[in-house]
């Protein structure tokens, strides 16, 4: 009898273990699929974001201030720097655009034009045989007209579409009296001549400008182009924003804005939700945010920021210069 | 009269020594149950803990910032146990870095902020917080940073033993 209490006891002692052990393992099973699944669904929400970063860029007031070098002149040039490349539409209202640029006798300069097809002077307008862009070069001292004046020229006619004024100068500019060029249609102004162009300087051995002294970005797109939505409080909260500034040559300098709301204080930023009708406040995929950086008071330089979302997933954009608010 | 006796002292001994074995048993079985437990709670922690170094600079050549970023599903706890390196990827150089609490801890050290880089951290790194740690370096060749020339790897790993690397340059 005594054998067989003490057997009956060992046995549900020993019973008893193997339900509690295997319970600890149940829990423990629950909890690492708990954690996997939840890893899962991050890894799975990550991989299925992604954004586009762009930005609305402006150019600086004294780049697009027209200057009369001479008082007979027809109409006031912008300054041309060599590798920032400028575009412009030749139309009815806008005959003729002026631009000037310094170069000594020595400079071996080359201008290249391209004609821009389509928008925004209507595609309709550029199809013709007779589409003509020109571009005439004046030395210092001439004076700009509205006529045919010029003997250096290039005319882009009929399906050309790029054309080259190549080593053209020959005497040295001063501040007062800088190379110029002028941009229109020697064909005359017919809807079949209108059309947007780009004009770029080159000069043999001088790199070009740094795009920063004459262009600055005023604001940031950020495009979610992925599939992953985020809350209001998570835009708010767990965004990032860093900015690297190329300070000089070998040298930057890492600026860390926070959120902050208009108007804003340096070092800091904020965004808005462009047509932001479906689930107001939530950053939608297909929905695109408007990024506004306050820097005043850093150096406007060119630099890069990077954009990292609630989730980590991030990405970066170049930009020439952060324009002062 | 005797078999009386004997059946007693079985009956007596049987269940003395299912108590003992009870007795013994029943601690244990707590116990291992309980590491059980532990352990596959510790191992989800570790699957749910991830993080991702967003950015490093190097602001001189013994000060380095470093943003990160808990992109995990889980709060990350014990930060100040967190290790962190730099090394060149020539392998010229390699510095640990101790937490920089305690007063023992004087040189090659870390610290860790907010985001804003002002607040110091502590408790929770909560899920998707980002947080500023700043290292800085003995001023001397072994440690301090070689301008542009050498890239280096910042390296974190938390108190659980998860861990990223990132390279950088300094200037770049």
């Amino acid at each position: 009898m005594g054998t067989s209490i003490s057997a009956l006891l060992i046995i549900s002692v020993l019973l008893t273990a193997v339900v509690v052990m295997f319970k600890a393992n149940q829990i423990g099973a629950e909890l690492l699929a708990v954690a996997n699944k939840s890893t899962a669904e991050i890894i799975a929400d990550r991989v299925s974001t992604k954004i586009e970063i762009s930005s609305t860029q402006n150019f600086k007031d004294s780049y697009e201030e027209e200057e009369k070098h001479h008082l007979q002149d027809s109409e006031g040039c912008r300054p041309l720097l060599p590798g920032i490349p400028r575009s412009g539409d030749i139309t009815t209202t806008n005959s003729l655009d002026c631009y000037w640029f310094q170069a000594d006798s020595q400079a071996k300069a080359t201008l290249t034009v391209d004609k821009v097809i389509g928008s925004p002077v209507p595609l309709a307008y550029r199809t013709g045989t007779n589409t003509k862009i020109s571009i005439d070069y004046f030395a210092p001292g001439e004076v700009i007209t509205t006529t045919n004046a010029s003997s250096k020229y290039k005319d882009l006619s009929n399906t050309t579409l790029q054309g080259q004024l190549i080593d053209f100068v020959s005497e040295s500019s001063t501040e007062a009296s800088p190379h110029r060029i002028k941009m229109w249609s020697y064909a005359g102004e017919v809807s079949g001549n209108w059309g947007g162009y780009q004009i770029l300087l080159t000069v043999e051995g001088i790199p070009a400008v740094d795009l920063s002294t004459v262009a600055c970005v005023t604001e940031f797109k950020i495009k979610n182009s992925g599939g992953t939505a985020f809350t209001a409080t998570q835009m708010e909260e767990k965004l990032d924003a860093f900015i690297v500034l190329n300070t000089v040559a070998g040298a930057t300098d890492m600026k860390v804005p926070v959120k902050g709301s208009a108007p804003l204080q340096s070092n800091q930023w904020t965004y808005s939700i462009s047509d932001d009708n479906y689930q107001v406040g939530v950053f939608n995929p297909g929905e695109t945010i408007t990024m506004t950086i306050n820097l005043n008071g850093e150096l406007q330089v060119a630099g890069t920021l990077l954009v990292t979302l609630p989730n980590g997933v991030g990405t970066s954009h170049f930009f020439p210069s952060i324009c002062t608010m | 009269m005797d078999k009386v006796i004997v059946t007693a002292l079985l009956v007596i001994a049987g269940v003395t020594a299912a108590g003992l074995m009870m007795t013994t048993l029943t601690p244990i079985i707590g116990s291992s149950s309980q590491s059980v437990v532990e352990s596959q709670k510790d191992l989800s922690q570790r699957i749910q803990t991830d993080f991702d170094i967003t950015a490093v600079h190097a602001d001189s050549e013994v000060l380095i910032r470093a943003w990160i970023k808990n992109v995990g599903g889980a709060n990350i706890s014990f930060l100040e146990q967190s290790d962190v390196f730099v090394s060149s990827t020539d392998k010229q150089q390699f510095v640990f870095l101790c937490y920089d609490d305690p007063i023992s801890c004087t040189e090659n050290k870390w610290s860790a902020f907010e985001k804003d880089g002002v607040t110091k951290k502590t408790g929770y790194w909560t899920e998707g917080e980002t947080i500023q740690l700043t290292l800085t370096l003995k001023d001397e060749a072994i440690s301090k940073l070689v301008q542009s020339t050498r890239t280096y790897n910042f390296e974190f790993a938390t108190s659980n033993g998860v861990k990223s690397a990132y390279q950088f340059k300094y200037g770049q």
